[in-house]
């Protein structure tokens, strides 16, 4: 299978207090073996050199052991 | 650890898996993905994608421990509990903590996590001395986290990455409803009452 191109609505949120909101973005390129994490890492890396905010997520298990998915 | 609603399910649409086991082949080209933080009152926003759950934290900090002087370790054997009910312990044991079966739940409930946690430690014979106690502080705890009560939608168990069984909150009820009757009869007790 090829690359995949792709279009994300992500929920944005500056802060707790703050309204959020969906934002579409589209990511191109995504290997089909890549992770889902690994996709929102690329389009964070889109983000960056366009000057935006990236968008955060949890990653901490995912790159330390997996430990919450091997367990 | 990943809290991520993807398409409308927490942790996307594979069953048993988390979002870091999650790979891009279960999509195709084309695909529209909506991306959304796990929705809850007792799992506020910090950022875009990420949750507190200290509310998790706070009902394990309530009673989701054994008090018990252990000083060295024991024998792996010392203890002998019958192999169906360590099975029963670790299955409890495998919830992650990660707040799926709240972000599934209509009403935000925590009953499976919480119910987890109370049989993991149930089914063990370490767990028996503190066991009602245990039940009606973590209870407590969740009530006073902000989430909500189950109404059997089992939403929960479907979500759930690590196929944690709805039966733990028919355990933990029974449970909890024992110990509301031993607090009512130490108090009939300490009243003079029969």
């Amino acid at each position: 299978m090829s690359d995949m191109n792709l279009t994300l609505h992500i929920w944005r949120q500056a802060k707790g207090t703050a309204a959020g909101a969906m934002k579409t973005y589209q990511v191109k390129g995504i290997s089909e073996h890549a992770s889902f994490l690994e996709m929102l890492d690329v389009l964070n890396e889109q983000l960056q050199e366009k000057g935006e905010e990236p968008v955060a997520f949890d990653t901490t298990a995912a790159r330390a052991s997996a430990a919450c998915a091997r367990w | 650890m990943c809290s991520l609603v993807i398409n409308g399910r927490p942790h996307g649409p594979d069953a048993g898996t988390t979002t870091c086991q999650l790979h891009m082949r279960r999509f195709k080209d084309g695909d529209e993905i909506y991306v959304e933080p796990f929705r809850a009152g007792a799992f506020p926003v910090v950022r875009d994608l990420c949750v507190d759950r200290k509310a998790f934290d706070d009902i394990v900090a309530a009673g989701g421990f054994v008090t018990a002087n252990v000083g060295s370790a024991p024998d792996a054997n010392a203890v002998p509990i019958p192999k169906e009910q360590a099975d029963r312990a670790f299955d409890a044991a495998a919830c992650i903590g990660c707040g799926a079966c709240v972000a599934a739940c209509p009403n935000s409930s925590a009953m499976l996590f919480t119910a987890a946690k109370v049989a993991h430690l149930a089914n063990l014979p370490q767990g028996q001395p503190e066991r009602l106690r245990r039940v009606k502080a973590m209870v407590t705890a969740m009530d006073a986290a902000g989430f909500g009560n189950c109404s059997n939608h089992y939403e929960c168990e479907a979500a759930c990455p690590k196929g944690i069984s709805k039966d733990y909150i028919a355990l933990m009820n029974r449970d909890y409803a024992k110990s509301v009757f031993v607090a009512k009869d130490a108090k009939a007790v300490s009243d003079g009452a029969g």
